[in-house]
């Protein structure tokens, strides 16, 4: 459980303009909150390719992001969490990836993996979920709501103060 | 000995928050990108690299140097078109192969991660500096 001694919620009709807004916003506030560290960046990051994919295949509903800092188990965390509508076959595949990403004993060979398939397809990149999960070092987790509402988490360990 | 520099097939991109622009030195190609590539940048940056690659054969260059000095953020969609290219050149016969040399800021936190993967993919054809 995580225990929160900061947080951050933003509703967002995602467009370009407003998920690079997002972005600077969590890359501003994590570098306050944990200067220093690769954390401003990676979260940063993990908040702008949660959004896009939220603008690509998400629904036209506005999307909620919320970021946590706190405790939990004794140490320092950050929680991103961004929760929208979308469809069945959408939901499905983030559970396919993710479910892969979770099978997958080494983030970084399974992110080059990924890279593989991309360099083969002509379109799409499918590389976000893995790239947070490589480059940003973040646990990646889905929950569904009401069953058309889906909840990814991105979890950060951060440094000991 | 002055080399002469030749015109470049090679269009800046000028997108509201996302800019390049590109040179031929005699020895590489060399294309500045400014800004934020995410998804407004994709379908320029898209155009820049198969120019970059068809430009680079034509000339024989031996390298193209991206300079990322000034770009803040790449989104993965926006990776996803250095991945391509990267792919399309390890499939290529080496006599026409050329090398890629990134050229870093190391202030700039994600180009540290995302060059290190593109490295990783590259196999011996892409340089960070």
């Amino acid at each position: 459980m995580l225990s929160e001694a900061l947080s951050l919620e933003m509703a967002i009709a995602p467009d370009t303009e407003r998920i690079s807004t997002a972005r600077r916003v969590v890359d501003d506030l994590t570098g306050h909150v944990a200067p220093g560290e690769d954390a401003a960046w990676r979260l940063a990051m993990a908040t702008h390719e949660l959004l896009e994919n939220v603008l690509k295949y998400g629904g036209p509903e506005k999307a909620s992001v919320r970021l946590d800092f706190g405790v939990k188990d004794g140490a320092r965390v950050a929680s991103l969490r961004v929760r929208n509508r979308s469809t069945v076959d959408n939901i499905a595949t983030l559970k396919q990836i993710i479910g892969a990403i979770h099978d997958a004993p080494d983030p970084w060979a399974f992110y080059i993996a990924a890279m593989e398939e991309t360099s083969k397809r002509t379109h799409g990149s499918g590389l976000g979920l893995a790239r947070i999960r490589a480059e940003g070092e973040m646990a990646i987790d889905l929950a569904l709501e009401d069953d058309d509402y889906v909840c990814i988490e991105a979890q950060l360990a951060l440094e000991d103060a | 000995m002055s080399t002469t520099p030749q015109k470049l097939g090679i269009h800046d991109v000028r997108a509201q928050y996302f800019t390049t622009k590109a040179d031929y030195d005699g020895h590489a190609v060399v294309a500045h990108l400014q800004g934020n590539a995410d998804m407004e940048a994709q379908p320029g940056l898209q155009i820049l690299l198969d120019e970059l690659d068809i430009e680079a054969q034509r000339l024989g260059a031996r390298e193209v140097v991206i300079e990322l000095h000034d770009l803040y953020f790449m989104n993965s969609s926006c990776l996803s078109l250095f991945v391509r290219w990267i792919g399309g050149l390890r499939e290529r016969d080496l006599s026409k192969a050329y090398k890629i040399r990134f050229r870093s800021n190391p202030n700039l936190r994600w180009q540290r991660h995302s060059l290190r993967a593109l490295s990783a993919l590259a196999q011996g054809f892409v340089d960070v500096e």
